[in-house]
């Protein structure tokens, strides 16, 4: 019989929640898979704090990328090229 | 009669589905491009070009992977021919995919709250573009579009694995740009961790 390492299995299923919680927000997990994270999510503290630190992080970098601003002037702009277009 | 209302319903066809996509169009381009200009250039072009051929596009289908993928191609074919760039070797192309990626996680899990608190905007930006063009783009595509690996793949070309391994190899590099840029305004890792850099398992057999 091989020793039990708690510490060990404490680990690797700290890794495992983490890798189950990365591949939620990149929509990489099935349905089924999906529902019972979530359902862990709502009622385990410790996965709460990984799948809000996570989404956390993301959203900071969402935030923080920057976004041209002028898509409203752009996007006049390629419609009067394909109206032009049209008329040609 | 006939062919003038075919016209109208690929003009609605494109207004209403591929039309709401122009911001995102528009910030994927900036991040290629790194210019307000090109990225507009790009951008009108990648529509000029989904007009000419809106009949290969399906209604209801996945409009806005078919104009990144448009784009992207643009890009690639066009945009940077004009700015002759170098031709670079592809390694991610001869790096084959390890499952011992996926295992080590390619989250940001590791990556403290905090390190945002001290930045004044532009980091992200600036980290996210300092990036190679083939990391910078699924970065890009994943996390801030919110494509699949699925989508991506299609959109660039390239296997699902070799998208979940760029991905994985581009948050490690993202995340100790970030982790220098949080440095420098002062920010220190109490946990007292290094970060260097992943690098794949050199004991690993490579296909």
């Amino acid at each position: 019989m091989e020793n039990f390492d708690p510490k060990q299995e404490s680990f690797d299923h700290h890794h495992e929640v983490k890798k189950q919680v990365e591949r939620y927000f990149d929509r990489a997990l099935d349905q089924e898979s999906m529902h019972d994270l979530l359902q862990k999510v709502n009622s385990n503290p410790s996965y709460l704090q990984i799948f809000e630190h996570e989404q956390h992080v993301r959203d900071q970098i969402k935030r923080y990328t920057y976004r041209p601003d002028n898509s409203n002037q752009l996007l006049l702009a390629i419609k009067n090229q394909i109206l032009n277009s049209g008329e040609e | 009669m006939a062919k003038k209302s075919a016209r109208s319903d690929q003009d609605i066809i494109f207004e209403k589905e591929l039309l709401p996509h122009v911001g995102a169009l528009q910030t994927f381009a900036y991040h290629l491009t790194y210019s307000q200009d090109d990225a507009d250039d790009l951008v009108q072009e990648t529509y000029m070009k989904a007009y000419r051929f809106l009949n290969k596009y399906e209604k209801g289908t996945n409009a806005k992977a078919w104009l990144f993928k448009i784009l992207k191609n643009a890009y690639i074919n066009e945009y940077r021919k004009k700015v002759r760039q170098p031709i670079k070797v592809d390694f991610e192309d001869i790096i084959t995919y390890h499952d011992s990626d996926e295992d080590r996680g390619s989250g940001y899990s590791d990556l403290r709250q905090e390190i945002f608190e001290n930045m004044m905007g532009d980091e992200v930006t600036t980290a996210i573009n300092s990036l190679p063009l083939d990391f910078r783009t699924v970065i890009l595509l994943c996390d801030i579009e919110g494509f699949t690996y699925e989508e991506i793949a299609s959109i660039i070309d390239v296997p699902i694995g070799t998208v979940r391994s760029r991905l994985f190899r581009a948050r490690n590099l993202l995340k100790e740009k970030l982790i220098s840029y949080a440095q420098d305004l002062g920010y220190v890792d109490k946990r007292g961790l290094k970060h260097n850099h992943e690098k794949p398992d050199p004991d690993l057999p490579v296909d």
